[in-house]
């Protein structure tokens, strides 16, 4: 049976424009939430959120090629350009054929298309520039990635809220496994930090005016962040083949829906998704070490979610902790920004904290990584994503 | 209209039930509301009223609107409003 392997990683994040500044944020415990510097800020209720700051996409890309990417594209890029590097491929054309992209994004191109709207609603301006619908399209990351990159295979993007970077992943190691494609970049990126995108979930009353402080007792709701991650998932004699450093092995995928609710989430779905990647994996519950958990700090999830653990791995499950307390919820970045948080603890034994613990909530998880990094060196870890509209898709990767 | 009575014609139209079917001490349980139907209820009366209600889903009781019942959820709102007035 084809074996997958993860041989490159990119990301840029509220964190670090770069996978080793985010895995000395996640050992220092780093936050990257603050005062979000956005045009109307006093027309907002939520004014915090883990931004990318200072970013200059004039520095990173020509004019000519700029005019086409929104800011969600410009991160897929930038994460994608430093997994290729670090994979350090040799692309040919046959190779090429087999090599493919899939991202997963929430809202794509959000960035421009409110600022189209501002323009033709608000301004009252007759046009919108040209390249708008290019820009927004949900895939528009993927195919400039494919472009960049010359990956001529399967490329597309996949919708499923905050769990698409999950699902992104998990399809790209079964298309490797499955024979259909020998290298995939995957991942994800969002960019939903905007007046608009904020406006919006305002209204749901989920997000938190204070901080994401995932499974503590005072928690009150998540804090939005933005940016992507990308993998180079490879097969694994591939790999070997061209002595690629390899950073993990893709041991397993579960996916899963609920059924049941457009927001709430459910403990028995994310249960199945689990379960359904430990077996996938051909691994027991004790063999896991670590659970990057979905842990969005809202009352909703962090409760469902511990049930959901506690009822597959027992009593005593392995340590979890939510690193959207250190990057924010980055929708549909969030999963592949978190898979690194598994990458730092197969490879360097450190397991990234919960942040904001403040005081344990009788119905979570007890061992949360509370505050602080700790050292400890899993086998093999657990990433989960639980999804608005019970879309659940979880990844279970290994030391090789 | 009342005050009282916009915001139980607001509630009313949530249920789908008439005004005079509502009783003060209805919950959102009796009312057959679930979470997404309370903060639809909260958008209709920001709108209605054109004032901001805070209100947090995760830490419902902390003060802002409460809906424990319809008489709390009246009383916060008339709260509001009595603030926000010149």
């Amino acid at each position: 049976m084809r074996r997958v392997v993860i041989t490159g990683a990119g990301t840029v994040n509220a964190l670090a424009r770069d996978v080793r500044g985010t895995f000395e944020a996640f050992r220092a415990g780093r936050s990257g939430i603050g005062p979000l510097e956005l045009p109307d800020l006093e027309r907002l209720q939520i004014r915090i959120g883990a931004q990318i700051r200072d970013w200059q996409p004039e520095a990173l890309f020509a004019k000519a090629k700029l005019a086409l990417y929104d800011r969600f594209t410009q991160f897929a890029l930038v994460a994608g350009a430093e997994a290729m590097d670090q994979a350090g491929l040799v692309l040919n054309e046959a190779l090429s054929h087999r090599a493919g992209v899939i991202l997963g994004s929430a809202g794509g191109g959000l960035t421009t298309s409110d600022a189209a709207y501002r323009e033709v609603y608000q301004e009252g301006r007759a046009r919108v520039h040209p390249f708008t619908v290019p820009r927004l399209m949900n895939s528009a990351a993927a195919s400039h990635l494919s472009m960049a990159q010359g990956l001529k295979g399967p490329v597309f993007s996949v919708a499923s809220a905050c769990a698409g970077s999950n699902h992104a992943m998990g399809l790209a190691f079964q298309l490797i496994r499955g024979g259909a494609a020998d290298v995939m970049l995957c991942g994800g990126a969002e960019a939903m930090l905007s007046f608009g995108g904020l406006k919006a979930w305002e209204g749901l009353r989920v997000m938190s005016p204070t901080g994401c402080r995932p499974f503590s007792a005072d928690r009150d709701g998540m804090v939005m962040g933005e940016g992507a991650a990308v993998f180079v998932f490879e097969e694994l004699a591939h790999a070997r083949a061209r002595g690629a450093e390899i950073l993990a092995e893709v041991a397993g995928f579960g996916m899963t829906a609920d059924a049941a609710e457009i927001v709430l989430p459910s403990a028995e779905g994310a249960a199945r998704a689990m379960r359904a990647a430990l077996q996938d994996a051909g691994l027991r519950p004790d063999e896991i070490g670590y659970i990057n958990a979905h842990g969005t700090a809202t009352l909703a999830n962090d409760r469902s979610e511990s049930t959901a653990i506690r009822e597959v791995f027992g009593d005593s499950p392995p340590p979890v902790s939510s690193t959207k307390s250190m990057h924010g919820h980055a929708m549909g970045a969030t999963g592949a920004i978190e898979l690194l948080a598994c990458l730092l603890a197969l490879r360097e034994g450190v397991l990234a904290p919960t942040l904001g613990h403040n005081a344990p909530d009788g119905e979570c998880l007890a061992d949360v990584v509370a505050n602080q990094a700790r050292v400890a060196k899993p086998r093999a870890t657990l990433s989960n994503a639980f999804a608005f509209g019970g879309l659940n898709a979880v990844l279970a990767l290994k030391a090789l | 209209m009342t005050a009282e009575a916009r915001i139980l014609s607001i509630v009313a139209a949530q249920c789908r039930r008439s005004v005079t079917e509502l009783r003060l001490s209805d919950t959102p349980e009796t009312l057959g509301l679930d979470s997404m139907a309370l903060v639809e209820i909260l958008f209709a009366l920001e709108e209605d009223f054109g004032l901001s209600l805070p209100f947090n889903a995760n830490t419902p009781e902390a003060g802002g609107v409460d809906f424990s019942t319809l008489a709390a959820l009246i009383s916060g709102v008339e709260a509001h409003l009595a603030e926000a007035a010149p």
